[in-house]
C-alpha cells in the first residue's frame, strides 16, 4: 500500500469515528432529555401519592389579601378581625352552582365534622370562610340557603361555630380573589364554556358529574376555576393552595391543616 | 477509482453512533430503574373470578381480562352520592392512559351493586356520565345479586347493604357526601338506597389485586396511572 493509500484510508476511518462520536454524543443526549422528563413526573406522580397520603407541602405564598368590605350570609358586615391568629380554610362557591361548588363545600364540611369538631380546633383554632364569587347574581340570602340547604350546614347541632360565607360587589369580589388569593375564578357564557370543557376532556380534567343545587338557575353563565381552596396561616399569610379541591379527600385538607398548626412558623 | 463523498462516512459514523450512544445509555438495564423508580406495588389478594353481563348484555368472565391490567370500581345507577364522582373518575382516567399511551393495556371493570338495576339502567347511567355505553374499555357488569355480592363483598371486601328511603334520609346528615344529580335515579324512583363505599383496585395482568384506595372519586389520577405505568411495564 502507498503512503498515499495508507492516508486515504486514515481519513475514511478518522471521518467515520467523527460521525459516530457525533451521533453517539446526539443520542445520549436525547435519550438523556427524554430520560429526565420521564423521571419529571414519575416525581409529580410520587408527590401527588404523598399528597394523597399525608397532606399538602405549606409555603410562604405571600400575604392574604384583607376581607374587608364583605357581608356575610346573615347580612351582617364581616369583621375580618376575627380571623387574627387563626388558620384560615377559604372556598370560592357559587351559590347557585351544580359543578364543583356543593362537592368541595360538603369535602370541608365532612373535615369539619370527622376532625376539627372532635379536637376542639373548629372555631377557636381553625375557620372556614367561603367567597361568594357569583356576586352579580346572588346575594347573602342566597349564600345562606346554599349553606342551609345544599351543604347542610346549620342542620347539625354538632356544628357550633359560624361558617361565614361572605359576598361584596362584583369588583371587590375579582380583586380579592383573582389578585390576592391568586384563584382564576372567571365566568364564561355557553360557547366560551364549551371550549372550555373540550379542553378539560381532552386533558382528562373536565367534572363530568352534576351536583344537586336546587338553587341554580338554567341560562346563568357558569363559573369555572372556583375548585381550588386557599390555606391561611394564623400569621395572615397564604400557606397552601389546594387546586381541584373537588377531588381530593377530606383527609388531606385535614393533615394539610394540622401540619400547619404544629408548625412553629405561623 | 471514483471518490466516496465525505458525507457518506460520516452519515454512516452517525448511525452507528446513535446506536451505540442508545445501548450505552439503556445498558446494564433501562436508566428508569437505575434512577430511582418507585418500589414494586405488593401483591395484596387474588382478583376474584365471575361469569356475569356487561352493559350491552354481552357474557363476560373473569378470565376475558388476564393479561390486562384492570381498574376496579363500584358503581350504582341509582346512586345520587359518589358513583356520578366515580363516574367522572374513570371516564377522566381512560382519558389520561390514552394520552400517556397505557390505555390499550388497561380494562376498566366496574361492578353494579345494586339488585334492582340491569344492563339498560347501566347504560343510562354511563351515557348520563359522560361515557358511551358502547365502549369496549369499559365493562359494567351485572347479574344475579348473590353473585355480585360473592364477587365485590366477599372477593374484593367492599361493605354495601340496603336501608330504605326513610332509613337512608335519617343517615345522610352523618354521612356529610354532596348530593349528586342522577336523571336515572329520579325516574326509577326506587324504594330503597344501597349505602356502600366506593374504593379503587388496580389488578395486574396475572390478577392479582395490587393497589386498593379508599376513594375512587377523591385518588389522584396521578396515583393511579403511576400504578398501571409500573404494572404495564412487567414491574412485579
Amino acid at each position: 500500500m502507498t503512503p498515499r493509500g495508507s492516508l486515504a484510508i486514515a481519513g475514511r476511518a478518522g471521518r467515520v469515528a467523527a460521525g459516530l462520536v457525533l451521533g453517539a454524543a446526539l443520542a445520549f443526549a436525547g435519550a438523556y432529555l427524554y430520560h429526565h422528563g420521564s423521571r419529571a413526573a414519575r416525581a409529580a406522580a410520587r408527590a401527588a401519592t404523598r399528597a394523597a397520603d399525608q397532606g399538602y407541602p405549606l409555603h410562604d405564598l405571600g400575604p392574604a389579601p384583607s376581607l374587608t368590605g364583605f357581608t356575610d350570609q346573615q347580612g351582617r358586615a364581616f369583621d375580618p378581625s376575627t380571623l387574627r391568629g387563626k388558620v384560615v380554610v377559604v372556598s370560592f362557591l357559587d351559590p347557585r352552582g351544580t359543578r364543583v361548588s356543593p362537592v368541595v363545600a360538603v369535602n370541608l364540611l365532612t373535615a369539619l365534622e370527622s376532625d376539627l369538631r372532635d379536637t376542639g380546633t373548629f372555631g377557636k383554632k381553625v375557620v372556614f370562610v367561603s367567597l361568594n364569587v357569583d356576586p352579580a347574581a346572588t346575594d347573602p340570602a342566597t349564600a345562606a340557603r346554599f349553606m342551609k340547604q345544599v351543604v347542610g350546614f346549620g342542620q347539625s347541632p354538632a356544628t357550633p361555630a359560624a361558617w361565614p360565607f361572605l359576598t361584596a360587589p362584583p369588583q371587590r369580589v375579582t380583586q380579592v380573589v383573582r389578585k390576592g388569593f391568586g384563584v382564576p375564578v372567571q365566568a364564561l357564557d355557553a360557547p366560551a364554556f364549551q371550549r372550555y370543557a373540550a379542553r378539560q376532556r381532552a386533558q382528562g380534567t373536565y367534572f363530568y358529574a352534576r351536583a344537586w343545587n336546587p338553587l341554580a338557575k338554567k341560562g346563568d353563565p357558569t363559573i369555572v376555576g372556583n375548585g381550588t381552596i386557599v390555606i391561611v396561616g394564623p400569621g395572615g399569610r397564604i400557606r397552601a393552595r389546594i387546586p381541584r379541591a373537588y377531588q381530593v379527600s377530606n383527609v388531606s385538607v385535614e393533615q394539610t391543616i394540622a401540619a400547619l398548626l404544629a408548625s412553629a412558623q405561623p | 477509482m471514483k471518490r466516496v463523498p465525505t458525507w457518506r462516512y460520516l452519515g454512516a459514523g452517525l448511525v452507528l453512533g446513535i446506536a451505540v450512544g442508545a445501548a450505552l445509555f439503556v445498558w446494564p438495564g433501562p436508566l428508569a430503574t437505575v434512577a430511582g423508580a418507585p418500589a414494586p406495588l405488593p401483591r395484596l389478594f387474588q382478583a376474584p373470578t365471575y361469569q356475569l353481563v356487561d352493559q350491552l348484555d354481552r357474557p363476560v368472565h373473569s378470565a376475558d381480562f388476564l393479561g390486562k391490567v384492570r381498574i376496579v370500581v363500584t358503581m350504582d345507577p341509582y346512586c345520587t352520592t359518589l358513583c356520578p364522582l366515580t363516574a367522572s373518575k374513570v371516564r377522566n382516567l381512560e382519558q389520561v392512559l390514552k394520552r400517556r399511551h397505557l390505555a390499550h393495556d388497561v380494562q376498566f371493570v366496574a361492578f353494579d351493586i345494586d339488585k334492582m338495576t340491569g344492563p339498560k339502567d347501566l347504560r343510562a347511567f354511563l351515557d348520563q356520565e359522560g361515557v358511551n355505553p358502547d365502549v369496549r374499555w369499559l365493562a359494567y357488569l351485572t347479574g344475579p345479586a348473590k353473585t355480585v355480592r360473592s364477587v365485590v363483598h366477599d372477593g374484593y371486601h367492599s361493605s354495601y347493604y340496603s336501608v330504605s328511603n326513610a332509613q337512608a334520609q335519617k343517615l345522610a346528615p352523618s354521612t356529610f357526601q354532596a348530593r349528586m344529580s342522577n336523571g336515572v335515579a329520579e325516574k326509577a324512583n326506587a324504594p330503597f338506597a344501597i349505602m356502600h363505599q366506593s374504593p379503587l383496585f388496580v389488578v395486574d395482568r396475572q390478577g392479582w389485586v395490587r393497589a386498593v384506595y379508599g376513594d375512587a372519586s377523591t385518588t389522584p389520577s396521578a396515583v393511579v396511572v403511576n400504578d398501571v405505568a409500573q404494572l404495564v411495564g412487567g414491574a412485579g
